[in-house]
Formats: C-alpha cells, sequence, structure tokens
C-alpha cells in the first residue's frame, strides 16, 4: 500500500490538483482496505501474516509458477493472490475472492492451492499453538505428503471431536473444497513432471 | 459465437487460426471453469484435443515450415470461454491481483495466453518432439502465463495512467 502512496506521489508530481486528488484517492483506497475484514478473531494468528507463509509455502511446492508470473504467490493485507484457502472445518469460511475475509482459527485445518487449475497442487494445514503443520502437494504422490497421512494427523487430532467424522470426510474429498480456474490443455504441472 | 478465420498473409506466423469468442461457460474434464483452450488441428482439418497422460494433442497435429523455416501449426482453434469469464471474473481479479479487470480486458488476456501457445517456438518444438515420441521436458504453460501476466500488468497500469 505504501508504494501505491508513493506511485500516486510519483505518477502525479506535475499538477498539484491532480496529485491532492490522488492522494485523496489512495488515501481512501487505503482507509477501505484496512476495514473490509474485521481483525482475525484468533489472536493467535494475524491474518496478512499467515497468508503470506501460505504464499510462501506455494511458492516453496510449485516454483515452476514464479517462471511465469516472477512475483509467485503472494498476499496483500487480506487477500491471497493466485490461491485459495478454504476452512475444511467450517466451508463457508474461505479466501478465494476479494470479497472475503478468511478467518484464521487454532486447531482448524485448511486447504490451500492455487487457483490456476494447471499448478494446482493442494496443500492440506493445520493450524497448531500459532504454527502451520502443512502436508504438501496431497495430490501429487511422486513430489508431496500422502492424503492418508494428512487423514490420519487430522483424525488423530480430531479424537475428541463431534464434527470428525464430516472433517475427514472434507480432508478426504479435499477437491470439492476448492475454486479453480484453467486455461489450459494440460491437465497439471503433476502429470507433466511424471 | 463470433468466428473470424486470420488470415495468414497479415501475420509472420503462417498458422491458419480460428478465433472464437463463445458466450458458453465452459468446465474442463476435472470440473475447473475454463477460460480459454488453444487446439491444434490434424492434416484433415479436425481441432484436437488434450491428452493428459502422453502430455501431447489427440491425434497428430499437421505443421508447416513459417517464412524463417520455423516448424508451426498448419491450423489451430481458439476459443475464448467469454460466458466463463462474466460468470467467473474474480477468477482473473486473484489471478492478476487486480480488482478492477473487466470482462473486455479479460478477453484480451486469455486470449494472449491462448495465442502464446500457437506461437511459442519451443512449446510447438517441444509438442512436436512428444508427437515423434522423443522426449521433451518443456513446460508449455509457463512461457503463455508469462505473456499472459504480462498483457494483464501493461493493462492495469495503462488504466492507472
Amino acid at each position: 500500500m505504501l508504494l501505491v502512496l508513493f506511485l500516486s506521489l510519483f505518477v502525479c508530481s506535475s499538477s498539484y490538483t491532480i496529485c491532492a486528488q490522488q492522494k485523496s484517492e489512495a488515501a481512501k483506497k487505503l482507509e477501505s482496505d484496512k476495514a473490509r475484514c474485521k481483525p482475525n478473531p484468533d489472536p493467535l494468528y494475524v491474518r496478512s501474516r499467515v497468508l503470506g507463509e501460505l504464499a510462501n509455502v506455494l511458492n516453496e511446492s510449485i516454483p515452476e509458477y514464479s517462471k511465469g508470473v516472477p512475483k509467485g504467490f503472494y498476499s496483500d493485507t487480506e487477500n491471497a493472490i493466485g490461491f485459495f484457502v478454504v476452512d475444511l472445518m467450517n466451508p463457508a469460511n474461505k479466501q478465494s475472492t476479494f470479497h472475503d475475509c478468511v478467518d484464521f482459527i487454532n486447531g482448524h485445518v485448511y486447504h490451500v492451492a492455487p487457483g490456476d487449475s494447471y499448478y494446482s497442487l493442494s496443500h492440506i494445514v493445520i493450524l497448531e499453538e500459532g504454527k502451520l503443520k502443512v502436508f504438501r502437494s496431497v495430490n501429487c504422490p511422486p513430489r508431496g505428503d500422502r492424503l492418508e497421512d494428512a487423514i490420519s494427523y487430522v483424525s488423530a487430532k480430531l479424537a475428541r471431536d463431534k464434527q470428525r467424522e464430516e472433517i475427514i470426510n472434507r480432508v478426504r474429498n479435499y477437491k470439492k473444497y476448492g475454486f479453480y480456474g484453467s486455461l489450459h490443455h494440460a491437465a497439471s504441472i503433476c502429470e507433466h513432471r511424471q | 459465437m463470433r468466428k473470424q478465420p486470420l488470415d495468414p498473409s497479415r501475420s509472420s506466423n503462417a498458422t491458419k487460426v480460428h478465433f472464437n469468442i463463445t458466450k458458453d461457460e465452459k468446465f474442463d474434464k476435472d470440473g475447473s471453469r475454463l477460460y480459454g483452450l488453444h487446439q491444434a488441428h490434424d492434416k484433415h482439418g479436425k481441432a484436437l484435443g488434450w491428452d493428459d497422460k502422453s502430455n501431447k494433442f489427440d491425434g497428430e497435429a499437421a505443421f508447416v515450415k513459417g517464412k524463417g523455416g520455423n516448424i508451426e501449426y498448419k491450423e489451430a482453434t481458439i476459443t475464448i470461454y467469454e460466458g466463463s469469464i462474466n460468470a467467473n471474473l474474480g477468477f482473473l481479479v486473484s489471478r492478476y491481483n487486480d480488482p478492477n479487470i473487466t470482462p473486455s480486458e479479460g478477453i484480451v488476456t486469455v486470449g494472449t495466453h491462448e495465442n502464446t501457445h500457437d506461437t511459442d517456438q519451443d512449446s510447438i518444438n517441444a509438442v512436436k518432439d512428444r508427437q515423434e515420441g522423443k522426449m521433451n521436458p518443456t513446460d508449455v504453460e509457463s512461457p503463455a502465463k508469462a505473456v499472459e501476466q504480462k498483457a494483464a500488468d501493461e493493462i492495469k497500469t495503462k488504466r492507472k495512467s
């Protein structure tokens, strides 16, 4: 956002009037961005920080993406750029568009993956006492973790949870809890690597 | 559907391109919403699908030599699914980090992506090599994604100025 303000100042330096107007618009945008999402309800997690960490995880798992998009996966204060997040304990809690404000809650299990189906290697992420437990690329056995290991882990974690079976089913069917688009005739980077 | 075969004599690419923009909303085999598609044609003029397992077209794409001696597709169809873009523009918003992108601009960026499949020499060579049974690990999506992203960035920058 500081960059936006800086660019506004730079671009409009030739005219004070326009400059003032643009500064005002940039400031308004900053305010509206700040106001869009309520603070993350669980104080253990800061939304922007978790989104940034998830972007880093995806960049590590799918380095091919940055060949096409130099910035790779990234986040701004409230948006996931190039990927989505769905809470498998409450699928309505998600980040798939710029209107969403996903909440990161301790103990919850999330499906995190790129929205581009070609690059979409699915990650199962569990929030644990401020840290991320990640099962990488569960839909790509040659380069990722096993889905069954993620299921066993979550199953043990939710041993006393009444919703356990329902949540395990969602982890098993993680692909249903995603938002995908395609511009490709190739199925996925996973098949390509094989 | 608007359909317009391009005149090959007006470009440096020898491929006869059928460029379609359709109001259809399209979904891929895996359920992903499909925004655009590039299909090479075989020697009989049939537009080919893609074989996920072999990572090449599901038939014999026909090739010709271009002006510079490079191998190019003889004929291809590029389809932009405007219906998909209208149904979920949010996909492109998140893809380009551009909340102000319009459906028309989406048609341009998707078209740029698909056109790169038609013109990127390494990609064409990779498809031909695989068709002839040779190993060629080239990722044909990266160049298309790179040009598409550049177009999206330029549109975003131009709109601001």
